[in-house]
């Protein structure tokens, strides 16, 4: 037999739609208030009461533009972004454009006068300013001394074997005629000697000599032996 | 992945089962029909957002209830619309003498809703639509089933008292007669 306060728990579940106790169960409580009148008076007041509530609950009148409301705000909604992820987008788009913008700065400086390289010399340089134009541009250089300073016309950087080198353009203006020749400075600092000995003839090449002096290593580029003759010194 | 059809069929499936029950559970849980029709359009879009969220179909209702409830709550926050009504002074047990047959009308019920807070107004509007079991609410308010119980017993009590208390309900003529 069930007690009245066990009862009386129960009687919150008895008449829920949900069928929330058992055949069995409702039969015990049943039973019970068959037979306990306090019990019974308290299920009766308990149901009236839902009774009287439970109509007016759910008594609310729906709009009738409600369903199309819902549906046309979901419309409006599918096509929106979200707050949160339009502000991680801008931040992206930000972050891209910035980064884009560093990169064109740093892979495109920009030009100023004091830029533009200094190529040509004429006989009126002296080997100093020469050398000095060079060392502020990080070249190890000396010009070779065997050869006509004055026939210098211009000075250049190449690179060999991924270190800057100076490139020296000699001119000489015979009889109208003009001869060029041209001279790499390798540098100490930067190379060791390997096979370029004095003298010696690159194979395999046209008119293109080794030629030591003060610890630099000048290939020298001319159309012939003869024609490098013309510009030594006197 | 939605679990049936298209998120758009989906949702629109959605909104026709149960925009009327969660529109009058809106009403009663807010009290006025511009927010109970706001709270209804918000929760449709936001479970729009996270279908993929839900995996069974048959719990649906409950977590679109679920949603609509924590809307609710988080305008509520902000708007510091929620009291803070205390119910030390109710038993669980109301005193069921003074009951007269009578049944209050909808807007007196909303008057004696609108009075009780929201964790003990809840539970009494979804036990009086029926529509989810104990353990279900208890789910939806993430409470423990007692806590339920207990809410709800003493937000019965509060509202027989509040609605036997007022002078103006209306005394059925047909009283007992009510289905």
């Amino acid at each position: 037999m069930m007690e009245c306060h066990e009862v009386q728990q129960l009687l919150a579940f008895v008449d829920r739609k949900c069928g929330e106790l058992d055949d069995t169960e409702r039969e015990i409580v049943q039973q019970h208030l068959d037979k306990c009148p306090a019990c019974a008076e308290l299920a009766r007041a308990e149901r009236q009461f839902d009774a009287l509530i439970a109509p007016v609950m759910v008594d609310v009148p729906v709009p009738t533009t409600l369903h199309q409301n819902i549906l046309a705000k979901l419309d409006a909604d599918r096509g929106r972004v979200p707050w949160k992820t339009a502000l991680a987008m801008a931040a992206c788009l930000l972050i891209a454009v910035t980064a884009g913008w560093v990169w064109f700065q740093q892979t495109h400086p920009e030009l100023k006068s004091a830029d533009v390289p200094q190529l040509f010399f004429n006989g009126n340089q002296s080997v100093e300013s020469v050398e000095g134009y060079l060392a502020d541009r990080g070249v190890d250089a000396k010009l070779p001394g065997i050869i006509d300073g004055s026939l210098l016309e211009e000075v250049d950087v190449v690179h060999v074997k991924g270190k800057p080198v100076a490139k020296f353009t000699y001119l000489r203006i015979e009889n109208g005629q003009k001869n060029k020749a041209y001279v790499l400075a390798l540098s100490p600092r930067d190379f060791r000697l390997g096979e370029l000995t004095h003298g010696m003839k690159i194979a395999n090449m046209n008119s293109v000599f080794v030629h030591h002096e003060d610890g630099y290593v000048f290939i020298v580029y001319c159309s012939s032996l003869e024609a490098f003759r013309q510009f030594l010194k006197a | 992945m939605p679990w049936f059809g298209s998120s758009k069929s989906a949702i629109e499936a959605m909104v026709e089962a149960h925009y009327v029950a969660l529109y009058r559970f809106a009403y009663r849980l807010s009290g006025s029909a511009q927010l109970a029709e706001d709270l209804t359009q918000e929760t449709f879009c936001l479970a729009q957002k996270k279908l993929h969220q839900l995996r069974e179909e048959e719990r649906a209702k409950s977590w679109l209830f679920a949603i609509l409830r924590n809307v609710y709550l988080h305008q509520a926050r902000s708007s510091k619309l929620e009291k803070q009504v205390s119910l030390d002074g109710i038993p669980e047990i109301a005193d069921r003498s003074t009951e007269n047959g009578a049944g209050p009308d909808s807007a007196q019920l909303q008057k004696a809703l609108n009075e009780l807070p929201e964790a003990f107004r809840t539970p009494l509007i979804l036990y009086y639509f029926e529509d989810f079991s104990y353990k279900e609410i208890a789910e939806q308010m993430n409470v423990p089933l007692g806590t339920v119980m207990s809410r709800l017993a003493r937000g019965k009590a509060f509202l027989r008292q509040r609605l036997t208390d007022q002078s103006d309900l209306i005394v059925k003529a047909n009283q007992g007669e009510v289905k």
